[in-house]
Formats: C-alpha cells, sequence, structure tokens
C-alpha cells in the first residue's frame, strides 16, 4: 500500500484567538515523503498549526498548499488527509473492521476491495484477528494501531498525528515510536506529527520544527537543533542547557579563558549575554587545568551521575558518565572540590532567555 | 459545521418568536388597553387590590415553604443515591424521574384518593382505631402542601445528586486524613461541593411552585387561590381580560426579575456551563453548621442504615401514586374508592367505549407529537450552534429557549389564547401545535445542549477526516452515538404537551380538546377511575417504550453500512 507523499508548503498562516496569537505568521516547506516533527510547549500553536492543515481551524491569513494545490477553500473531509487524534477518537458504535471500512465506504470502495484493504490494513499494523472486536474490547495500545490503520487506510498523500503516544506509557511508547518510523519508511507518505516530548521529536522525524507563543524559532534535522540552537530558547527546550553570564573576558567570575570552548561560529562574549553550555559537554577531574570547582550536590542516575557545581561565583548543573574504559568510574561526593572544563567547540553566546519563553 | 450558527439558530428563534415573545407580549399590550384605547386602569385595579395582593403574598410564602420542604427531602435522598447506595445511582435517578411518566394532573388525582377521607391514609388509620373521623388531609393546605412536594421532589433530587456524583470521594477521605471527624469534612468539604447543586435545584423548585395550578387546585382548600388559579378565575369566570393581564404581568415580571437573578445557578444546573464554583463560603451561619456537623458526626456510625432507610421510605412515599393509580384504574367501583373493593376493567371498557375520550386521546397525541417533532426538529440545530458555537450571548439564548419550562404556564397560556383569538385560531390544532412545540424546546435544549458538551468532537473530526461531510457524519457518528439522549430529548418534549392542562384551559373549544381537559372535566364533576384509566395506559406505553430502547430494537438502522 505504498503511496508517494505529498509536498505540504504553508505560507505565512496566522491566527489569533481574541488577543492571544495562536499562530504568528509561520511558514514551512515539508517536502514530499518527510516525517516532520511540530514540536513546542503547550501554547505554542503546534496543535493549532496542525488542526489548520487539517481544515478545522481557518487560518486569519496565510495558505496552505498541498501538492501543489492550495487546500485553504476545502472543508476537512475533502482534503484527503489521513489524521490520528490524541485520544484516537474511535467509533465506539462500530466494531474494529467497520472504522477502517468507514473512510472507504465514503470513497464508494466496492464491498470486495473494502474487505480486501481491510485485511491488508489489519496485517499492516498486526492486529489481523481483531477485526470483529469492538473498540472498548482493544487495549490502549491496540486502539492506537487502529487508529493509524483507519487514517492510513485511504492512502491519503499526508499524514497528521496529534500527540498520538500521549496516552501510552513508556514501554509502549517506545516500542510504537519504533514501529511508526518503520511503517513509515514502508507507505513514503508524508508525516506531519504534533508532540511536546522532545524525546518523541528527536528520535522519529527527519526534521524538527520548534514553535513557541506562535512562532516558529528553528527548523532543521534533530543533530542540527541539538547542535546548532539558534537562540537560547532552542537551546533550553532541545535538551538541557546551562546558562552562565558573561562578559567581554569570559564566563563572569571564572579565571580560566573561554577561548576554545566556543563554537566556531559562536557570537563573541559581551556583557548582558549569557554562555550556554550542556551537562554533557564537561569534564570534572580532580587536577588542573581548569577551573576551581566544588560538589554541592550529587545524584545517581544509573548510567550518568548529575552534579550541581558552584564555580567562580555561578551554579551549574552537569553530567558525566558513572563509568569509564576500565569500568567503575569515580562518584563524585557533596563536598569535594575539582577542576571543571569545557569541551572544545561546545559553548555558545545567546542573547539571554526572555523570562516570558521559560518552558 | 458551524460556520453560520445564527442560521442554526433561525428557526427555533422563529418559533419562539410566534409561540413565546408575540403570547407575552400580547399579554402586556392586553393590560395596558380597554375597549381598544390605552389605559392604565387594569393595572390601578390589580395593584389596588387587596385581595389580589394577598393572593401574590400566599403565593410567595406557599412556594417558599415548598422549596424548604423539597430542599430538605431531596438533599438526603441525592447523598444517599451519591454515596452509600452510589452503586445504584442511576438506577436510582431512574426510578425518580419515573413520575414524570403521567401528569401532574393524575398524580395530584392520586393524592385525593390517598389522603381523601375515604383514601387510604384514614382507612388505615380508622382500622387501627386510631381515629374515629377522618383526618382532614387534602382539601386543606397540608394537601396543596404533599401534592407541591412531590410533584418538585425530583426537580430538586436532580441538580443535587449531579452535584454530589461530581464530588470526588478521595477528597472526603483527604479531608480525613488532614484531622476532619466525619461530621466536620462533610460540613467543610461536601456540603460546600455540593452546594452549586442545592442552588440550582431552590431556584428551579421556587419558580415552578410559583405558577402551580393544578394541584393547589385540586388538592388546596377552595378558597385559598394561588396567583394562577387566581388568573384563570378571572378570565373564565368573569372575562376580565385585562385584569387578568395585569395580573399575569406582574407574576410574570415578578418570575422573569427572579430568574435572570438565579440565571447563573439554573444555567449551570444544565450542564450549560460546568465551571460553576462550589461555595466557598457558605451561606449558612456558624450556629448552623457548626449543629449541622455535629449531627452529622453523632449519625455518622448509623448513617448506612439510616440512609438506606430514608431512601427507601421516600422512594416508596414517590412512586406511592403511580402504584395507587394503577390499582384504581382496575376498580370495579362506580367513584374513587381507595382501596378499590373489587377488581375489573370496566373502566377501561368505559374509556374505550366513549367516544368524547377518544376523540380527546386522539386530538393530544396527535398535537402533542407533532410540537414534540418540531421541537426536535428546530431544537437540535440550536443545541448546535449553543455548544459549538463561538459567539457572545449564548447564555441568555439558553435561558429563552429554556424560559418557557420555567415561567409560569398561565402566563404563557394567556398569552397564547390572546393571540390565537387574534389569528382566528383559537381551538385549532395549529395553536395547540405552536404552543407545544415552544414548551417542549426547553427540554430539548437542555438535553441535548448537556449531551452535546459531553460529546467528544474528535469523534466528528475523525470522520470528517475519513471523508464524511457535514449531514453524514452528524448521521454516522453524532446521532447514532447520542440516539438515548435524542429520544429523551423527544420523550420530554413529547410529554411536556401531552402532560398539559393549564395550556388546555385556555385554547380547549368544542372541535380542539385534549385528553388533559376531558380528565380536568371529570376530576371536578364526579371523580371516577376513569382518568386513572389514563394514567396507566400513558404509563405502560412509556415502560414499553423504555423497554423496546434498552433492548435497542431500533438502534439496527443506525449501523452505518
Amino acid at each position: 500500500m505504498r503511496q508517494a507523499g505529498q509536498p505540504v508548503e504553508i505560507q505565512g498562516l496566522s491566527k489569533r484567538y481574541g488577543r492571544l496569537r495562536a499562530l504568528d505568521d509561520v511558514s514551512l516547506a515539508v517536502a514530499p515523503g518527510e516525517f516532520l516533527a511540530l514540536l513546542g510547549p503547550s501554547g505554542s500553536g503546534k496543535s493549532t498549526m496542525l488542526m489548520t492543515i487539517a481544515g478545522f481551524e481557518r487560518a486569519d491569513s496565510g495558505r496552505i498548499i498541498i501538492g501543489g494545490r492550495p487546500v485553504d477553500h476545502l472543508p476537512p473531509h475533502q482534503r484527503e488527509i489521513g489524521m490520528v487524534f490524541q485520544r484516537y477518537a474511535l467509533f465506539p458504535h462500530m466494531s474494529v473492521s467497520e472504522n477502517l471500512a468507514y473512510p472507504l465506504r465514503r470513497r464508494g470502495v466496492t464491498e470486495g476491495e473494502i474487505l480486501r484493504r481491510v485485511t491488508e490494513a489489519l496485517g499492516t499494523v498486526r492486529l489481523d484477528d481483531l477485526g470483529s472486536r469492538s473498540i472498548d474490547a482493544l487495549s490502549g495500545g491496540q486502539q492506537q494501531r487502529v487508529a493509524l490503520a483507519r487514517a492510513i487506510i485511504f492512502r491519503p498523500a499526508v499524514l497528521l498525528m496529534d500527540e498520538p503516544m500521549s496516552a501510552l506509557d513508556r514501554k509502549l511508547r517506545q516500542h510504537m515510536q519504533l514501529e511508526l518510523k518503520q511503517l513509515h519508511q514502508e507507505l513514503g507518505t508524508t508525516i506531519i506529527l504534533v508532540t511536546h516530548d522532545q524525546e518523541e521529536a528527536l528520535s522519529m522525524a527527519d526534521r524538527v520544527a520548534l514553535l513557541n507563543h506562535g512562532r516558529l524559532r528553528q527548523v532543521g534535522a534533530p543533530a542540527e537543533l541539538y547542535r546548532r540552537p539558534v537562540d537560547a530558547f532552542v537551546a533550553d527546550f532541545i535538551g538541557r542547557t546551562n546558562f552562565l553570564s558573561v562578559d567581554h573576558s569570559g564566563v563572569v567570575g571564572f579565571s580560566t579563558p573561554l577561548a576554545g570552548a566556543l563554537a566556531p561560529d559562536s557570537a563573541a562574549p559581551a556583557p548582558g549575554k549569557v554562555l550556554g553550555i550542556r551537562p554533557e559537554h564537561m569534564t570534572l577531574s580532580d587536577d588542573a587545568p581548569g577551573e576551581p570547582c566544588r560538589v554541592i550536590q550529587a545524584s545517581f542516575g544509573g548510567a550518568q551521575q548529575v552534579l550541581l557545581l558552584a564555580a567562580g561565583g555561578q551554579q551549574l548543573t552537569m553530567e558525566l558518565p558513572s563509568w569509564n574504559s576500565s569500568g567503575g568510574g569515580r562518584l563524585w561526593q557533596p563536598g569535594e572540590a575539582g577542576f571543571l572544563r569545557f569541551l572544545p567547540g561546545t559553548a555558545r553566546v545567546y542573547d539571554p532567555l526572555d523570562t516570558q519563553e521559560t518552558v | 459545521m458551524l460556520n453560520r450558527p445564527f442560521l442554526l439558530m433561525l428557526p427555533a428563534l422563529i418559533a419562539l418568536g410566534i409561540g413565546f415573545i408575540l403570547p407575552m407580549g400580547s399579554v402586556v399590550w392586553t393590560s395596558l388597553h380597554q375597549g381598544g384605547l390605552f389605559s392604565m386602569g387594569a393595572w390601578g385595579e390589580v395593584l389596588s387590590s387587596r385581595t389580589f395582593l394577598g393572593i401574590l403574598g400566599r403565593t410567595f410564602s406557599m412556594a417558599a415553604v415548598v422549596t424548604l420542604l423539597t430542599l430538605a427531602l431531596a438533599y438526603p435522598l441525592a447523598y444517599w443515591a451519591a454515596t452509600t447506595a452510589r452503586r445504584w445511582g442511576a438506577q436510582i435517578m431512574a426510578l425518580v424521574a419515573v413520575p414524570y411518566l403521567t401528569s401532574i394532573l393524575i398524580r395530584s388525582y392520586a393524592w385525593v384518593a390517598i389522603l381523601g377521607g375515604n383514601g387510604l391514609v384514614n382507612r388505615a388509620l380508622e382500622s387501627l382505631g386510631l381515629i374515629e373521623e377522618p383526618l382532614p388531609l387534602v382539601f386543606n393546605r397540608f394537601g396543596s402542601y404533599v401534592g407541591m412536594v412531590h410533584i418538585l421532589l425530583p426537580m430538586a433530587v436532580f441538580p443535587i445528586f449531579a452535584a454530589m456524583q461530581r464530588i470526588d470521594p478521595a477528597l472526603m477521605r483527604a479531608g480525613a486524613s488532614l484531622g476532619a471527624p466525619p461530621g466536620s469534612s462533610f460540613s467543610t468539604i461536601f456540603l460546600p461541593l455540593s452546594w452549586p447543586g442545592v442552588s440550582a435545584g431552590a431556584a428551579l423548585v421556587f419558580l415552578a411552585a410559583m405558577g402551580f395550578y393544578i394541584t393547589p387546585a385540586l388538592l388546596g382548600a377552595p378558597g385559598d387561590y394561588l396567583v394562577a388559579q387566581a388568573i384563570e378565575v378571572r378570565v373564565s369566570t368573569l372575562a376580565e381580560f385585562d385584569t387578568a393581564a395585569a395580573q399575569a404581568c406582574l407574576l410574570l415580571a415578578l418570575v422573569t426579575a427572579l430568574m435572570l437573578l438565579l440565571r447563573k445557578r439554573i444555567v449551570a444546573m444544565a450542564g450549560e456551563d460546568t465551571t460553576a464554583a462550589p461555595a466557598r463560603r457558605l451561606p449558612l451561619p456558624p450556629l448552623l453548621r457548626r449543629l449541622g456537623a455535629a449531627v452529622a458526626g453523632l449519625l455518622a456510625p448509623i448513617a448506612t442504615p439510616l440512609l438506606w432507610g430514608y431512601g427507601l421510605l421516600l422512594m416508596t412515599l414517590l412512586l406511592a401514586p403511580m402504584i395507587v393509580v394503577v390499582l384504581i384504574a382496575f376498580s370495579s367501583a362506580p367513584y374513587l374508592s381507595f382501596p378499590p373493593p373489587g377488581w375489573s376493567l370496566r373502566w377501561f371498557f368505559s374509556f374505550f367505549a366513549d367516544e368524547a375520550w377518544l376523540r380527546a386521546t386522539g386530538f393530544s397525541l396527535v398535537v402533542s407529537l407533532a410540537g414534540a417533532a418540531t421541537a426536535l426538529a428546530i431544537g437540535t440545530p440550536f443545541a448546535l450552534a449553543l455548544s459549538r458555537g463561538r459567539f457572545q450571548g449564548r447564555r441568555l439564548l439558553w435561558l429563552l429557549a429554556v424560559a418557557p419550562m420555567i415561567l409560569p404556564h398561565i402566563a404563557l397560556a394567556l398569552g397564547l389564547f390572546f393571540t390565537a383569538v387574534r389569528l382566528g385560531l383559537n381551538g385549532s390544532i395549529a395553536s395547540f401545535w405552536i404552543a407545544y412545540t415552544v414548551t417542549g424546546l426547553p427540554y430539548v435544549v437542555i438535553i441535548l445542549v448537556a449531551a452535546l458538551r459531553r460529546f467528544d468532537t474528535d469523534l466528528e473530526r475523525a470522520a470528517a477526516s475519513l471523508g464524511a461531510a457535514p449531514l453524514r457524519r452528524f448521521r454516522d457518528v453524532t446521532l447514532p452515538l447520542l440516539a438515548a439522549s435524542f429520544a429523551s430529548a423527544f420523550l420530554f418534549a413529547f410529554l411536556a404537551g401531552f402532560d398539559d392542562l393549564i395550556i388546555s384551559l385556555f385554547l380547549s373549544s368544542p372541535n380542539g380538546t385534549t385528553i388533559a381537559m376531558r380528565m380536568w372535566e371529570d376530576i371536578r364533576l364526579e371523580i371516577s377511575p376513569k382518568t386513572a384509566v389514563v394514567g396507566v395506559l400513558q404509563l405502560g406505553l412509556l415502560l414499553l417504550a423504555a423497554l423496546i430502547a434498552r433492548l435497542r430494537l431500533w438502534s439496527a438502522p443506525w449501523r452505518t453500512r
């Protein structure tokens, strides 16, 4: 049931609810067959964007073009877009098979073909024997698969997913993420997935579009967002980042120079700016060289230990492996002193995070 | 689907315009005219009449007493159904609703059989040797109170139960773990959280009690008029339309003012707005609250048997009139007497042999079915617009559609009468059809708005994303999933018309007479068991319909193919 995906182009989309800007001039191009994640905190506008693409919300301005055809004037049932809803929205008064057959009946597919495609779709999501079940008799994971099968059975060129994993427990969620990624490769459909879970976005999507307060902050491959955040919000939302005050000479209160720690394309440190450094991009040793520091808190988290450090009058968190090449690594205790070093090319200078934008 | 909420509401607004606003306007107009000329004479007469102002005061005080009695009885019953008997809560509420299946007229009639000199209670007391002379239990104010409280009880139980059901039992456990003894956790946690239900119930009961006609007329003392009776007498006996209109206006103004004052409570009750805040500070004096806590604390150890005993007793009293009606219908006596001296089907034969009664039954069926069908047809888009649309004034529009249920029917009846006469429609099927559309609409709107609010709109969106056009998804998804709500909306709209007496009193003519009118005349003249036959037939048909609905015999056609 392979189906070439269609490109989705979003041009200058804006939407207001009263005084709230849900979407503020968002433009984005999704390539055919691409898996794009719309990521952002709650209220960032990601769901509004999905609902606008699906046709359930009408934008105040801007255009949506699917496969080269503007769809803004089309009602949802004519857009040929598959959608998986957050709570699945399976029809409780129909069996699994009837749910799957529903979009085919709306398209006048013959009964024989319906039977064939329902059987095929049940196979695709590995629910072969459950066609006659009622929806209530399915587990959460099974319902999720039915919702997915129902959304792809009519071979839409674009599939939208609204936080589809949020109702599943952690183990099942990771499993379904892998399955969905595999299914995407088999189907070749363009997928736009909304999530507030950065891990989900990073692990599944080809590209991630990060939204905040209705504005698009950065679009790029997961590694790019992680390695080269364009601003403090992205650095803070994707992974974790320490923010330290800086001036022209380097980190305020530090005796060692920043020098090689800065990424080559980073801005220069200046008063009023902040230095962003990830907890995993530091080392700590008993011996110089490095910035003298003291461990304030230490917590053991399995593969890594998380330390809260005080250095040069500022505090920062660091994460370091709890093991080394010879087996058991050094475990730090509160009160111990050490020397802190930033890994070369990992630190970046940003404008400080606007307090309103904290996650 | 809802780009144009105004268009969806238009049919209902037109119906309300013709069947509600126009009649109300004509009442006001009539009250201000004498012999076709503007005159304040009627108002002067009404406002200077000590008799009428006395009646108004009596109506107010009786409504207040009835409200207090009803709430005092309803609260423990709802508490029992929502906590102690939580497992049976839904079934208990269904039983509480059973009295709605027969008309106020028939229920009041049953109380005559129970409380009358020759009735159940007096006979029982006599045979026990406790009394020699029958106690005067009916045709006095006591009888009025019993009948009114009995009829209004469900109206108070429903909102209180709904509020109590929303209270998370973990809150009471949290209270206990924080050191509150049972009595105090009841008065500091449960009581405040259930208060929105209590105030909603109080508002509804009081407003309804203000317009009562049948019960006080049947069970009350002959001279002990309430306002609705006073207005009816003005029209039917004295033909003083302008003063009747002025009296109706005064009653209407008072009740409308109260309704607008209490609108937040009423609206909250119907699930139109679920954000009703629990009472942060109870409007109870601290002494009373402490007393409540002390009583609740004392009763806590024996609460379970006490509540079960109370609950079962009250349910019996609530359902007793229904049972009495059934038994009377099979009586062999030539007049109303309870318990019946023997059993026979003579009254059923007599009913089916009486052409006037059959004609009235047919007429009632036609006009109330037409009214209910119309109310459902125009109320459904109206409810859709109210529950889905985002526009200003939804609460007021909801209240407008529900007003024909809350405002006294005597005023509506008078207005419909004036309007029908002016349009030459008096006694015609059309006038009843319009009237019963308007009286059925509130039930449709209340039930459907609440159901649509609870309905997961993602299901409709899913159908849309799968390719179903608006009407198609309404048919495939909304309608089958809300079938029970649509059915009960239709049922209540139908009963609102079928059980109506007050509007019939004004609109009936020799060509168009409802069964309620027939029963009313029969009860006033001879009190034969024939009225009970109508009650039994109605009860039987509705129970049959409920059974069919339960078995879902009709759900098959909705299955999407």
